[in-house]
């Protein structure tokens, strides 16, 4: 598509982040339903490091190894929440997808929030850790819910 | 009916009086970036024979990505229901129909048939569109196939001229049936338009460099320990694109999907790039290296098959090629080991 690099992605993002809440989860799932789960995003992704990916294990085995569709996007769910404070928003993972499929407006907006909630952009210093690898007691905690007490 | 001539304009009803009994897939638009994949289509408006091939082969149409195998409750099994549609798939390149006729190898032969494919390929007339715009990533004149080849398909149609008219040629028996069936829309061809067929045949191989890969089978059966295994697959990243996107790859994983007891036992892809595919329960993987991976992956194709099938399983559709995160291709992997001394 023509200018498909061209403003690296923020277009998308402005773009997915005003739609409502019900139209993103649309989006999300239609994006993800043309998903091959080849893993070409993770093997490209500089940050997906693990040894044993979630999506591989099998004792236990945490979700199917299909491409039914549930599967398939818990897989970019939790790869891309994985993510949050750590991806360099290097776009790796669009550019080896075969299946033409834009992770950006998701990895952008994880990326986005980190920067708005914890000032923090990865990628420019060695020495501060990634806000979602450490703890403080005045941490931001408004989003625990207690389930009994809704 | 052997030969014929379809115009234009009667393409939309040809397929109209398809759909009035079976679904036609075709080659469509899929996403956002000028991609296509096969879907079902109504009219001609919807088919998009642009100048790359689909992005995923036409293999699962008939070998789904994830298919469900049987259901069950407890201890008691109960069968699915197979396809019943008999659709006509119209627009397959002659690369991915010839590698149909190895899937119907690995899935009707050896005493092993596989109800689930068998019923698909039987039931489904396959038109293949001669390919007149070979990409650079194409080689299928170099694993002995041909732009204009009919291998698989019941059906062969070609570009009659820049109207847009389409010769068909009977392929099977399937298909002189299916151009009997629909003869009210189909003429005659004159000798000129077959000539012309014959030219374009022609022209359309020329655009493609054929790779002499005669001998290769020795090659590489005498280097299984050679150094340029790990050399070449050096920036293999060990995803599944090039066997996912592969029309003749057909290694599959069985599980089951489970709620409480109730559940539904599925086939779906898996690749022998993964690490985990020949990991063992003790522990063991004989091919714990990405190395071993793609020689397994090169020499089932280009070794192991020609044994086992009599041919190779590549048909040179140059998939894996153009889709590869890091440009790893395997003409210059065959060339590498072609070239030995």
């Amino acid at each position: 598509m023509p200018g498909r690099w061209e403003d690296n992605g923020s277009s998308l993002l402005k773009e997915f982040a005003q739609l409502p809440e019900t139209e993103r989860w649309q989006k999300f799932r239609e994006e993800i339903s043309r998903c091959i789960r080849c893993y070409a995003c993770r093997q490209a992704c500089p940050m997906c490091y693990c040894t044993e990916c979630f999506a591989e294990t099998n004792n236990p085995a945490w979700i199917g190894v299909t491409t039914e569709l549930t599967d398939t996007m818990i897989f970019h769910i939790v790869r891309i929440f994985h993510q949050a404070g750590r991806c360099v928003e290097c776009d790796a993972c669009v550019r080896a997808c075969p299946m033409g499929i834009d992770l950006r407006p998701f990895t952008k907006k994880i990326a986005a929030d980190v920067r708005e909630l914890f000032g923090f952009t990865p990628g420019f210093d060695l020495e501060t850790p990634p806000p979602l690898v450490t703890f403080r007691e005045d941490d931001q905690q408004g989003f625990i819910t207690e389930p009994r007490k809704g | 009916m052997d030969k014929a001539l379809l115009q234009r304009k009667d393409l939309d009803a040809l397929i109209a009086a398809v759909r009035t009994r079976a679904p036609v897939y075709a080659p469509a638009r899929d996403g956002r970036d000028g991609g296509t994949a096969f879907r079902p289509v109504e009219s001609a408006a919807d088919i998009c024979l642009g100048p790359v091939n689909t992005r995923l082969s036409v293999k699962g149409l008939f070998f789904p990505q994830r298919e469900p195998l049987m259901k069950f409750s407890g201890s008691a099994l109960s069968e699915v229901t197979l396809p019943t549609e008999s659709p006509v798939v119209f627009g397959v390149r002659p690369c991915d129909a010839r590698s149909l006729t190895w899937l119907d190898t690995v899935f009707e032969g050896g005493g092993h048939e596989d109800p689930y494919f068998q019923e698909r390929r039987k039931s489904a007339v396959v038109i293949a569109m001669a390919c007149d715009q070979p990409s650079a990533s194409c080689f299928c004149t170099s694993v002995g196939g041909s732009p204009y080849g009919s291998d698989g398909a019941d059906v062969l149609a070609s570009h009659a001229g820049a109207d847009g008219a389409l010769l068909f040629e009977a392929a099977s028996e399937k298909g002189r049936l299916f151009l009997e069936e629909h003869a009210g829309l189909l003429a005659p061809a004159n000798a000129q338009a077959w000539a012309a067929r014959e030219a374009r045949a022609a022209a359309a191989a020329e655009k493609m460099e054929a790779l002499d890969l005669s001998g290769l089978k020795e090659k590489l059966d005498a280097a299984l320990d050679s150094p340029l295994w790990g050399a070449l697959t050096k920036t293999c990243l060990g995803c599944g694109v090039c066997t996912y996107l592969c029309p003749s790859c057909h290694c599959f994983d069985i599980s089951d999907e489970k709620s409480g007891v109730d559940g539904v036992r599925v086939r779906s892809w898996d690749s022998c790039q993964y690490a985990r595919f020949t990991l063992h329960a003790s522990g063991h993987n004989p091919r714990p290296l990405k190395k071993a991976r793609m020689r397994q992956r090169v020499m089932h194709k280009f070794s192991y098959a020609p044994q086992t099938a009599g041919t190779t399983f590549c048909s040179g559709c140059g998939r894996c090629v153009r889709a590869c995160p890091v440009d790893l291709d395997i003409r210059g992997i065959l060339t590498a080991f072609k070239d030995l001394p």
